[in-house]
């Protein structure tokens, strides 16, 4: 074999015969999956994360918005309480909201 | 439903929400990932974090997998990616790690050669350059075509050919030197 140059199929042959084994070594396709279900898992819950803060920075905004226009438009001491006691229950009524929402993300992970 | 058994039709599965339905493609080519890094990297351990990170990107990427070609040589275009990485930024490989030569070492070679001639090969192989043992292992080892490969390294089709003639020839010099 020294003495003659190998053809292409010799060569082809003796490569494919000192190959390493190709089998996948036993539980290989188990980690995959564990890790590809996390990688789901903790996909979910940034599109949830970024869901809700979304929805809360939407909610704050507004609250601000309303609480601006009031203030403008208030012109006596008994009207700023009462306007005061509005806007609470406006915030504790959005905080509520946003509780809901996000107890219902979580629900979904 | 039943389990689909077209690559394209599981990919759309997988796209429409039900994560398990990787899982086939999982076992269907976990070997070959596998076999690759090995012939890449002719390190066990490394040949599974190469496998790992192959299918975790290929889910994270699975969007833009748009079957203009097979998935197999979309997915070793991946491995094949990841394995040329970890050749570049760790230890080049000279010899196969215990794990692999034990499964190299099977009577399969034994039987049809003698032991001087193995042993040439084998030295001969870790000669080459990683993306020269790739070539070897996609042609020979794992029979892609031409066309195959030159779209998983990408290269032309005609620079896969002289390379594969090249390395021959240079297989035949280290095995006489």
């Amino acid at each position: 074999m020294n003495d003659e140059r190998m053809n292409d199929e010799r060569l082809a042959a003796l490569i494919r015969a000192v190959a390493p084994r190709k089998e996948a070594p036993v539980g290989l396709d188990t980690r995959i999956m564990a890790q590809i279900r996390l990688h789901e898992r903790r996909r979910r819950e940034r599109r949830a994360v970024m869901a809700m803060a979304g929805y809360c920075m939407a909610a704050v905004a507004a609250v601000l918005v309303v609480m601006c226009a009031c203030l403008q438009s208030v012109d006596s001491p008994e009207g700023m309480w009462r306007l005061l006691a509005l806007l609470a229950g406006i915030i504790v009524a959005m905080v509520i909201a946003c509780g809901d929402r996000a107890t219902e993300i979580l629900r979904r992970l | 439903m039943g389990i689909p058994t077209d690559d394209m039709e599981i990919v759309q599965r997988v796209l429409e929400g039900d994560t398990e339905a990787f899982g086939t493609l999982v076992q269907r080519y976990s070997g070959k990932v596998y076999g690759l890094a090995v012939g890449m990297l002719h390190d066990a351990e490394r040949a599974e974090d190469v496998t790992q990170e192959t299918f975790l990107r290929a889910y994270e990427h699975l969007d833009s997998f748009r079957g203009a070609s097979a998935f197999t040589t979309w997915l070793y275009r991946i491995a094949y990616n990841r394995a040329a990485e970890h050749c570049r930024r760790q230890r080049p490989f000279g010899r196969l790690d215990e794990r692999c030569r034990t499964v190299a070492e099977e009577p399969a070679a034994a039987e049809r050669y003698d032991a001087e001639t193995v042993v040439r090969m084998r030295r001969a192989l870790s000669r080459l350059s990683s993306d020269d043992r790739a070539l070897v292992t996609l042609f020979y080892e794992e029979e892609c075509t031409v066309s195959e490969i030159a779209q998983m390294m990408n290269l032309s089709q005609a620079n896969v050919k002289v390379r594969l003639h090249r390395i021959r020839g240079r297989l035949r010099q280290y095995m006489e030197e």
